[in-house]
C-alpha cells in the first residue's frame, strides 16, 4: 500500500476507537504458543504476493485487487552454537484498517511460514506484540538482559588508555570482523555482510540511531568499538568488541562519562551476561538482571526441523560417547538422531527408537539455550525417556544468548 | 596486638571496650547502640575480640568485625569468618587503616583455623585490594499479575516460637543438607535469635501438612530472606510464596513486588518464570577469600568423591598448593610443590567448590575442570543474607 492510500480513512473515526480497544484487549492477554500439528508444505493461498528485492521480501494477501494486509520478511542469518541458521526476520505486519479483525494477518503469517519453509529457511524470529504470534507457533526465546553498574566504580576500572573517536565508514570492515570473531562462538547474532549491513541503523526501540565508536589503542590502531542507544536523556550500551578483551575496561570508563554527561547513577549495559565487558565488571560488583517474557518481544520458532539440525549436527555431536539413536517428534516434523563415536546425524524418524515428542518452539528454545530438557520435561512439554531427556541436555546446555539490538528489524 | 600505620595499634576489642565501641559503632555505622550490643553478646560464639579495633591516641579509630559461622561446602563444614561492620573515623581515613584492620583480620583467622573468609558489600574495589574476590550470588523478584494459586491441603499460618522452633529447624537442616554456602544453625541459633533478629516475626510464616511443619518462610515489607521446606514437600515453598503476596497485598499499595532471596531450586522459580513475571538478578557484590587452601580442602575433604582415572589431584591458588590423594572413597589432603598442579584462581576455586561453573572451564582447561567436577557433588548453592551477620 502506498503512502497515500494510507491517509485516506476507510472507516469512521468511532469504529477505528474500537479497533484500538480491541487490539489493546488482545495484547493484554499472553498466549500459549501452539503445539497444534502444522504442515508448512502447503502451497501459499492463491491470493498471496510475494514480492522480493534483495534479500528483504514482501508478502502480501490482496483484496480487490489491492493489499489488505502484509509483513516483510528479511532474509538473515543467526549464529546458533557456532554455525549459521538460515533466519527469516518478520517485520512490519499491517493490516488496513477496513480489514482488520478478519483473519488477513492470520493468513499473511501463516503465508510467510510456507514460504520460507520453500526457501530453505531453518528458523524465524520476530519482535512482537503480546497475545497475537503464540498462534503461530512463536514463543519466547531470548530473555531481556540487563547489567548495572555504578558510574563512579566504572569511571576507576582498569584501562589500557584506548582513545575513541566517532564511527566512520573507513572502519567498517574492522568493525565487522572485529563483531565476527566476538560472535563466533555466541547463539543469537546475526552475520552482517559488508555490501548489505547498514551500520548501527536501529535503537532499542527502532531508534534514534545507534552511536558508536572506535577504539584505537596507544598507537592509533584499531582495538574495537562500543555502541549506544542514545535516547538523549538517558544511554545504554547495546554492543562491544574488542581485539583484546582487556580493553573493557576502557569500555567500562567511556560508557561511565557517557552516563555522567547525563546524570545517569548506573551505567546500563545491554550486553549478553557472559559478554567480556560484563565480565570484566564482575570483580567491581555489577548487577545483571535476566528477564524470561511470557509472551511477546523476541518471539522465535523453527521452519525446518530436519534443515536445523542437520546444520548443528557437527558441532553439537562432537561431543558424544557410545552409540545411541532417537526420533524426536514435533507438531511441525519428525526427524531420527543417531550418533555414533563422537558423530549425530540426522535421519528419519528411525521406527523402533525411542521417541522424543515435544512442540517446535519447545526444541527452539532448547537449542537456543533459553530452556533445559529437565525443566521442559519437568513441565509436560517434553515427553521423552530419561536417556533422552539427559542426551538433549548434552546437545542443548542452557546458556547465555543474545540478540544486538542493532540488528532489530 | 599488631602495629599499624600513622600510630595505630590493632588489637581484639575487650570487654572494657565495650561502651567505647558500641558508642563509635553507633555513630559510625547509623545503627542504634542495642543492635550491636544485642549482635555481639546474642550470636553463638561471639566474642569481644571477634570485633578487630584500630586505636589511635587511646581511641578506637577504625573497627571490623569478624562474625565465625560453620558453612557447608562441597559436602563437607568449613569454618568461616563473615566480615561485617567495617568503619574508620572520618578524621582517620585515607590512611590505609581499613587495609591494615583486614590484614589483621586475615592473620586472626589463619591463628584461629578459619581457611575462608566472607564479605557483602557494593565497594568491592577496597576489598578486592586484600585479595576477595567477588562471587555470584542468584536473588530474583517478581511482580506477580494476578493473585497466586492457593496450594490445597497445605495450610501457612504464622510461626508460634515455642511450639514451632525445633521443626523450623529441623526443615533447615533437611533443605540445607548438602547444599553449599548454607550457613549450619545449631540449637543455640534457634533459641537465641530473636533477640538480635529484630521485629521479622510477624512475618516468619509456616506451611503445615497432615499436623506438621514441612516449610517455612522468613520475610519483611515484600521481601523473601528465607524460605525452606522439606524435599519430600516441595510445594510447601509454592504455599508459602501464596502467602507472602496474598499478605503483602493486603498491605501494600498498589502494584505488590516480592524481592525473593532463594536458590535456583526453588520449586516456584519455573511457574514464575513461565508466567513471564520473574526477574533473575545475579549480584557480584558477595566476595570471598581463601585464607589456607590447605585448610580449606581438609575441611572439604570428607566430601569429596573420588574421580574415575586419578587417586590423586593436585590444585594449586595463588602462591599455594596442595593435593588431594584418595584412598578408596576416603580423601586426605598432602602437601604438594605445585609443579604439575591444576592451576586455578581463588575465584574458580570457590565456584567449583560450590558445584557452579567456573569461568576458566573452557578450551585447554575443560580436561582438568572435568576431573575436577568429578570430585565435587553439590547443586543449588545459597549464602542466605540473613545469616551475614
Amino acid at each position: 500500500m502506498c503512502a497515500r492510500d494510507r491517509k485516506r480513512p476507510a472507516m469512521s473515526k468511532r469504529a477505528l476507537r474500537q479497533q484500538a480497544k480491541r487490539m489493546a484487549e488482545l495484547q493484554s492477554r499472553p498466549a500459549e504458543p501452539s503445539t497444534a500439528r502444522e504442515n508448512l508444505d502447503l502451497d501459499l493461498d492463491a491470493d498471496v504476493t510475494v514480492r522480493s528485492r534483495g534479500t528483504l521480501h514482501r508478502v502480501s494477501v490482496t483484496v480487490d485487487g489491492e493489499d489488505a494486509s502484509g509483513c516483510a520478511v528479511w532474509e538473515l542469518q543467526m549464529r546458533v552454537a557456532g554455525v549459521w541458521l538460515k533466519m527469516g526476520g518478520i517485520g512490519g505486519v499491517g493490516t488496513r484498517p477496513e480489514h482488520r479483525f478478519k483473519g488477513q494477518a492470520r493468513r499473511v503469517i501463516v503465508n510467510a511460514l510456507r514460504w520460507m519453509r520453500r526457501g530453505g529457511y531453518d528458523v524465524t524470529l520476530l519482535f512482537g506484540i503480546t497475545g497475537f504470534y503464540p498462534k503461530f507457533g512463536y514463543a519466547p526465546a531470548f530473555p531481556r538482559t540487563r547489567s548495572y553498574l555504578d558510574v563512579d566504580v566504572a569511571a576507576g576500572a582498569n584501562a589500557l588508555g584506548y582513545r575513541f573517536v566517532p564511527y566512520g565508514p573507513k572502519y567498517l570492515k574492522r568493525v565487522l570482523g572485529s563483531y565476527h570473531r566476538t560472535v563466533s562462538d555466541m547463539t543469537g547474532p546475526v552475520r552482517r555482510l559488508p555490501k548489505r549491513w547498514r551500520p548501527f541503523r536501529e535503537g532499542l526501540n527502532w531508534g534514534p540511531r545507534i552511536a558508536c565508536r572506535v577504539a584505537l589503542d596507544r598507537a592509533g590502531r584499531f582495538a574495537g568499538y562500543y555502541a549506544s542507544d542514545d535516547q538523549g536523556a538517558t544511554i545504554e550500551l547495546v554492543e562491544a568488541s574488542l581485539i583484546d578483551v582487556a580493553g573493557a575496561g576502557d569500555v567500562l570508563r567511556a560508557a561511565a562519562a557517557d552516563a555522567r554527561e547525563r546524570g545517569q547513577e548506573r551505567v546500563v549495559l545491554n550486553l549478553p551476561e557472559d559478554d567480556p565487558v560484563v565480565r570484566s565488571a564482575r570483580p567491581l560488583g555489577v548487577l545483571t538482571e535476566i528477564h524470561c517474557a511470557r509472551d511477546g518481544g523476541p518471539l522465535f520458532r523453527l521452519i525446518d526441523v530436519s534443515s536445523t539440525l542437520r546444520k548443528l549436527a557437527p558441532r553439537v555431536g562432537s561431543g558424544f560417547e557410545g552409540m545411541g539413536a532417537l526420533s524426536v517428534r514435533t507438531n511441525l516434523d519428525a526427524v531420527g538422531l543417531r550418533w555414533s563415536r563422537g558423530k549425530l546425524k540426522v535421519t528419519d524418524a528411525i521406527p523402533g527408537s525411542p521417541n522424543a515428542k515435544l512442540p517446535q518452539w519447545a526444541l527452539g528454545q532448547m537449542i537456543v539455550g533459553y530452556a533445559s530438557a529437565s525443566s521442559l520435561a519437568a513441565a509436560g512439554v517434553l515427553r521423552a525417556p530419561a536417556r533422552a531427556v539427559r542426551a538433549f541436555e548434552e546437545m542443548f546446555p542452557q546458556r547465555p544468548h543474545f540478540y544486538y539490538a542493532n540488528d532489530k528489524f | 596486638m599488631s602495629d599499624g600505620p600513622d600510630g595505630l595499634t590493632i588489637r581484639g576489642a575487650t570487654e572494657a571496650d565495650r561502651e567505647e565501641l558500641l558508642a563509635f559503632l553507633s555513630t559510625q555505622m547509623g545503627a542504634e547502640r542495642e543492635y550491636f550490643d544485642a549482635a555481639f553478646r546474642y550470636r553463638p560464639g561471639a566474642l569481644w575480640e571477634h570485633s578487630r579495633v584500630g586505636v589511635v591516641d587511646g581511641r578506637i579509630a577504625c573497627h571490623i568485625r569478624l562474625y565465625p559461622r560453620e558453612m557447608r561446602l562441597a559436602g563437607g563444614t568449613v569454618r568461616t569468618a563473615n566480615i561485617g561492620d567495617v568503619c574508620t573515623d572520618p578524621a582517620h581515613r585515607h590512611k590505609g587503616f581499613g587495609g591494615a584492620l583486614l590484614r589483621d583480620g586475615l592473620a586472626y583467622m589463619a591463628a584461629h583455623g578459619i581457611p575462608m573468609s566472607i564479605i557483602h558489600s557494593g565497594v568491592t574495589g577496597f576489598y578486592a585490594s586484600g585479595g576477595w574476590e567477588t562471587f555470584p550470588q542468584r536473588g530474583y523478584s517478581f511482580a506477580p499479575r494476578r493473585p497466586l494459586l492457593r496450594v490445597p491441603g497445605i495450610e501457612v499460618r504464622r510461626m508460634r516460637r515455642h511450639a514451632d522452633l525445633d521443626a523450623v529447624a529441623r526443615v533447615h537442616g533437611a533443605h540445607s543438607a548438602g547444599r553449599s554456602l548454607a550457613v549450619v544453625r545449631d540449637e543455640s541459633y534457634w533459641r537465641t535469635h530473636f533477640s538480635w533478629v529484630g521485629d521479622d516475626e510477624r512475618e516468619f510464616l509456616v506451611a503445615e501438612d497432615d499436623g506438621g511443619v514441612v516449610g517455612y518462610v522468613r520475610s519483611y515489607r515484600g521481601a523473601v530472606h528465607e524460605i525452606a521446606y522439606l524435599p519430600e514437600r516441595p510445594r510447601a515453598a509454592d504455599a508459602l510464596l501464596e502467602a507472602v503476596v496474598r499478605r503483602r497485598s493486603k498491605r501494600a499499595e498498589g502494584r505488590v513486588e516480592i524481592a525473593l532471596d532463594a536458590p535456583t531450586d526453588l520449586p516456584s522459580l519455573a511457574g514464575l518464570r513461565d508466567a513471564g513475571v520473574l526477574v533473575e538478578k545475579v549480584r557480584w557484590h558477595m566476595l570471598v577469600r581463601s585464607v589456607s587452601l590447605k585448610a580449606l580442602l581438609e575441611a572439604v575433604a570428607p566430601g569429596l568423591h573420588p574421580p574415575r582415572d586419578e587417586r590423586r589431584v593436585a590444585l594449586r591458588s595463588g602462591n599455594e598448593a596442595a593435593a588431594v590423594v584418595f584412598d578408596g572413597d576416603e580423601a586426605r589432603v598432602d602437601p604438594d610443590d605445585g609443579a604439575d598442579a591444576v592451576e586455578v584462581t581463588q575465584r574458580d576455586l570457590f565456584l567449583w567448590l560450590t558445584g557452579e561453573a567456573p569461568l576458566g572451564a573452557s578450551g585447554g582447561a575443560a580436561g582438568a575442570w572435568a576431573l575436577l567436577r568429578e570430585m565435587v557433588r553439590s547443586g543449588a548453592p545459597h549464602f542466605w543474607m540473613i545469616d551475614h551477620v
